[in-house]
């Protein structure tokens, strides 16, 4: 299958306070069109920083990125955020809701401003929120924002899912429901979607696991049979 | 509604108390724009249409005597529309234990200069008994059609009866001299008579001892009234005044241009505190939301959409500030124009015209202060990236704040101390606001006070350091020194002192004015002459002296020469010498040795009014002494002064109260932001055990620090703002030195105090709600 994602050769060093931070070192790997990839990594290894990379919310020091045939390293900041609006979909550790607005609206915050968003109300069923789409995120249990968080990111319709540490503050069986809702999303809108998660059971369900340590890749192989998420655990 | 604008609604809806004071600053500082604004113009346009409605005079010219023809002769003078002879004499309302001064003018014809207004009842004098009384004495002495009054004129007493009550356009502000300053309508009045009563009650046959004139369209009453004078200089005339000089139209005048510069003043004031308040209050928004905005650039949204989302908050309070100030202004606009022509001056009418320039003002500059505060506020926003908004903030860069080098007392504060001076140090921006803030709400508390403690001292240093004499008593003509000897006995004087005033009309460039030169002896103890400087200054042997406010009006300083243009018949024009400026805060005059003024201006021994210093009272002792035409004491104009600061009192409260909001608005801001930005380290401090009361101690010390900053900051710009307003209303009617005095100071940081301390208390429920566990476990926004 011809590559969908693209890196090659990337650096990336970040000034945090007085320190200066070597986050990704000549990094390259590709994934292809509709693939479940899961890179896996301790604290520091530099997972979120290839992610942020990917999806257009940081440049890299050095190396370049291709996404479903776009230079996302060549891109300016406005045609980066374009790139976003329409191709990219984010899900975060810590859901980061929009705290004055109900479920619903969260979903309809980002299907605003898309061409091609799905249908609210579709979405809102696969993550079965119907029922709980007009509460406010303090209303929600955590793994029911997470939930809102996947419907706000799929809703888009984007290419590409990222998802940083989604099952990260979530207790076990309601991280496995959100695993379950990420692959049913992957097969049903046959979306590539990266996971990045500390979590090595989770490596377990992905069509390919990539494994980073200190900004380097370690490991980085297709899996012959992905595990059902019900079947892990951790 | 775009999922965005939802939430703008629902931001501004948990922030509601922060967001209602923006407002309400915004409210007051339109509201007093277009209440005052609109007032004043409508005070104008009324004036305007009352003095056409009424021919106002141009001009006024007084005469010993002046018969009927020649007053003819002089209606031929090129440039004069029309002159109208009439008499006015100063008579007595005839009462026991009372000196009530009333001027007796006789009645204007129905389509004659000045002429009165009616506002019903009869138009006619019929009998020579018969009398209209101005409005404003009427209603302090409760006179009504039909009511007798007894009149002492030229010594002999009439009884009068009251046919109507009238208004007249030459007494909207009703005082007797420059000095009096403010109106005491009880004990100065008006009356009109007919013709002939005042012809035979005076000897007036077939003369008159006023001329008022109308100019005609194009020309000029001052140099009408200057051919007048250089015309007919042989039929002994006594005085002239232009309009913009008569006392009346002149305190309208200054009031409205007072207002006018003042109104443009106020709302930059609020507009500027409340635009700077948004942009710290957005600033922390934005700075609460970072992770926030960083999803929605991750989400795909714009930099300009999301600037404009937090802008419309902005705008938004804009809006509701504008709004509902420029409907109060309204409606504050007609509530003050009434007092205008009620209570402060006397119009019988008002004209009301909307001016929906001052909306349109109001909401353009309101718009522009919240748009400069949006895009302020906002532009952090560009600077937010996406992905390191998802990392958890450097902490800031920690260094010792100056004090701590001061080791000596920096070791005598505990832990919470230190604690709290660090903190209010070190976020500077919210130092300098809450500073301004306060240092604001000092300067307009500040105002106020001073004001009252400025009209205290005007009158102080006016009636009780400057002129010391009980009664300043004055003769109908000259009249003989010797005079003094009888006037002593009678009225039981301890000190008595002949005087000699002269009014001249000065001119220096475009400016003239007519000055009242006072003539003293050398060892005068009724004046204490002081500079500017409070330095005591002699009364020279030749020369004078002119008072601050003719430095400011002409601009003399010591060894000028001074033309002084004579009004006594057959007196040349004279040239006098500047020796030095005294300090008078009411009126404007020339004060010159006795007998330097009688060798240069009139004959030797001739005074026409003396000074006495008396525990008798003399006003009834001399009520029916021949030759003397007026009166006035000294106890009199305080005690219409002190019933002057009570109604003063009512716009000091009003001033506080806009104070107050600027306060509060300022400082629970500033606390509300204290506690968004700081609710971590709050939360950490809750799990190691500080209670919620520690908590608030410790915002509340904070706040205080910097508020105590913000008073010290406070002084130098309330007495800026006052200098200002010194320099803004100072006129040659009153000087006012605009120096707060210590207790003005004192009385100020009291209520700041106040102010400040009942924001910090409305902070205490936001914290007591706050759930500090809450924001330990959740990043949301």
């Amino acid at each position: 299958m011809a590559e969908f994602i693209a890196v090659s050769a990337i650096n990336k060093a970040y000034q945090m306070g007085e320190i200066t931070v070597n986050a990704l070192r000549d990094m390259t790997f590709s994934v292809e069109e509709g693939e479940f990839v899961v890179i896996l990594g301790p604290s520091g290894s530099g997972k979120s920083t290839l992610l942020n990379l990917i999806g257009g919310m940081d440049f890299p020091t050095s190396g370049g990125i291709v996404v479903a045939g776009k230079e996302v390293t060549a891109l300016d900041e406005k045609a980066l955020t374009d790139y976003r609006r329409h191709d990219i979909g984010f899900v975060f550790q810590f859901y980061n809701l929009m705290a004055n607005l109900t479920a619903r609206e969260n979903v309809e915050l980002a299907t605003q401003i898309t061409f091609d968003a799905l249908d609210v109300d579709e979405v809102l069923g696969d993550v079965a929120l119907t029922q709980r789409q007009d509460h406010f995120p303090s209303q929600l249990s955590g793994g029911e924002q997470q939930r809102v968080a996947i419907a706000r990111a799929v809703a888009k319709n984007p290419k590409v899912l990222l998802c940083d540490e989604p099952t990260g503050a979530l207790d076990y069986a309601t991280g496995v429901n959100i695993l379950k809702l990420l692959k049913k999303i992957n097969e049903k809108y046959h979306k590539t979607i990266l996971v990045i998660t500390h979590n090595a059971a989770i490596g377990n369900i992905g069509d390919r696991v990539i494994r980073l340590r200190s900004g380097r890749i370690t490991h980085n192989e297709k899996n012959p049979s992905p595990m059902d998420p019900e079947r892990i655990e951790w | 509604m775009k999922i965005l604008n939802r939430r703008v609604t629902r931001v501004l809806n948990q922030g509601k108390i922060q967001y209602l004071a923006i407002a309400l600053v915004i409210v007051v500082g339109l509201m007093s724009y277009i209440g005052l604004g609109m007032a004043v113009e409508n005070l104008d346009v009324t004036v305007r249409d009352y003095y056409e409605t009424t021919d106002f005079a141009d001009g006024y010219i007084d005469f010993g005597r002046i018969s009927k023809s020649q007053l003819g002769a002089i209606a031929r003078e090129p440039g004069i529309e029309r002159i109208q002879g009439r008499i006015r004499y100063e008579a007595r309302l005839d009462v026991d234990e009372e000196n009530v001064r009333l001027l007796m003018i006789t009645r204007p014809g129905d389509t004659g200069i000045n002429r009165l207004y009616f506002d019903g009842g009869p138009k006619t004098l019929e009998k020579d008994d018969e009398i209209f009384v101005l409005r404003q004495f009427a209603r302090a002495r409760g006179l009504e059609p039909g009511d007798e009054m007894p009149l002492l004129v030229a010594g002999k007493a009439y009884t009068m009866t009251v046919k109507n009550i009238v208004d007249a356009p030459e007494f909207i502000y009703l005082v007797e001299s420059e000095q009096t300053l403010i109106p005491d309508a009880g004990r100065y009045g008006v009356i009109y008579v007919t013709e002939s009563f005042a012809q035979s009650a005076l000897g007036f046959q077939g003369s008159y001892n006023q001329g008022i004139l109308l100019v005609q369209d194009g020309h000029d009453e001052k140099k009408v009234l200057e051919a007048i004078q250089e015309d007919f200089g042989n039929l002994g005339i006594t005085g002239v005044t232009q309009r913009k000089n008569q006392l009346s139209h002149r305190m309208l005048t200054e009031e409205i241009n007072g207002v006018r510069t003042m109104i443009n003043v106020i709302p930059t004031i609020f507009l500027g505190v409340a635009a700077i308040i948004l942009t710290f209050m957005l600033n922390r928004l934005i700075k609460r939301d970072r992770t926030m905005i960083g999803i929605l650039k991750a989400i795909g949204y714009t930099n300009r959409e999301i600037i404009v989302h937090y802008g419309k908050i902005s705008l938004l309070i804009g809006i509701v500030g504008a709004v509902f100030g420029i409907l109060a202004g309204f409606q504050a606009s007609s509530f003050l124009a009434g007092i205008y022509v009620d209570t402060f001056f006397n119009i019988p009418m008002l004209v009301t015209v909307f001016y929906p320039d001052f909306a349109l003002k109001a909401l353009a500059l309101t718009l522009v202060f919240t748009l400069v505060a949006a895009l302020w506020s906002t532009k952090g926003i560009l600077k937010i990236h996406p992905a390191e908004s998802m990392r958890p903030r450097a902490p800031a860069p920690g260094k010792k704040i100056l004090l701590e080098k001061w080791r000596g007392f920096w070791d005598l504060l505990d832990f919470n101390w230190k604690n709290v001076i660090r903190s209010a140090m070190r976020n500077k921006r919210r130092l300098i606001f809450t500073m301004v803030g306060v240092a604001m709400t000092y300067a307009i508390t500040l105002m106020p006070f001073s004001m009252l403690d400025l009209y205290d001292e005007l009158f102080v240093q006016q009636f009780e350091v400057f002129q010391t004499m009980d009664y300043n008593v004055g003769f109908e003509g000259f009249v003989s020194e010797d005079e003094i000897l009888d006037l002593e006995k009678v009225t039981g004087a301890t000190a008595i002192e002949g005087r000699l005033e002269i009014p001249f009309e000065v001119q220096r460039g475009s400016r003239d004015k007519i000055v009242a030169m006072v003539g003293l002896h050398q060892d005068t103890v009724m004046y204490e002459f002081v500079t500017p400087g409070d330095r005591p200054v002699e009364l020279p042997r030749d020369g004078v002296l002119i008072t601050e406010s003719m430095v400011n009006h002409f601009g003399f300083s010591v060894g000028d020469q001074i033309d002084l243009k004579s009004f006594i018949p057959g007196r040349e024009d004279t040239v006098v010498t500047v020796r030095g400026v005294v300090k008078q805060t009411l009126g404007i005059n020339m004060y010159a040795d006795i007998a330097f003024m009688q060798g240069e201006l009139t004959d030797r021994g001739l005074i026409n009014g003396v000074f006495i210093n008396s525990d008798r009272p003399v006003k009834e002792v001399l009520d029916d002494y021949p030759g003397v035409a007026a009166i006035q004491s000294l106890k009199d104009l305080r005690d219409s002064f002190m019933a002057f600061m009570d109604y003063t009192i009512y716009s000091v409260l009003v001033m506080t109260f806009f104070a107050a909001i600027l306060g509060f608005a300022i400082v629970y801001n500033s606390s509300i932001m204290t506690i968004g930005e700081r609710s971590l380290e709050f939360s950490s401090m809750r799990v190691m055990g500080f209670t919620k009361v520690e908590i608030f101690q410790l915002i509340t010390r904070e706040t205080l620090i910097i508020a105590c900053f913000g008073l010290l900051l406070g002084i130098p710009l309330g007495e800026g703002m006052l200098y200002g307003i010194g320099a803004t209303f100072n006129n040659d009617l009153y000087t006012m030195n605009m120096t707060a005095t210590p207790l003005a100071h004192l009385k100020t940081a009291g209520l700041t105090g106040i102010f400040i301390a009942l924001s910090v208390l409305a902070t205490y429920e936001k914290i007591h709600r706050l759930n500090f566990i809450d924001a330990l476990k959740n990043r949301m926004t």
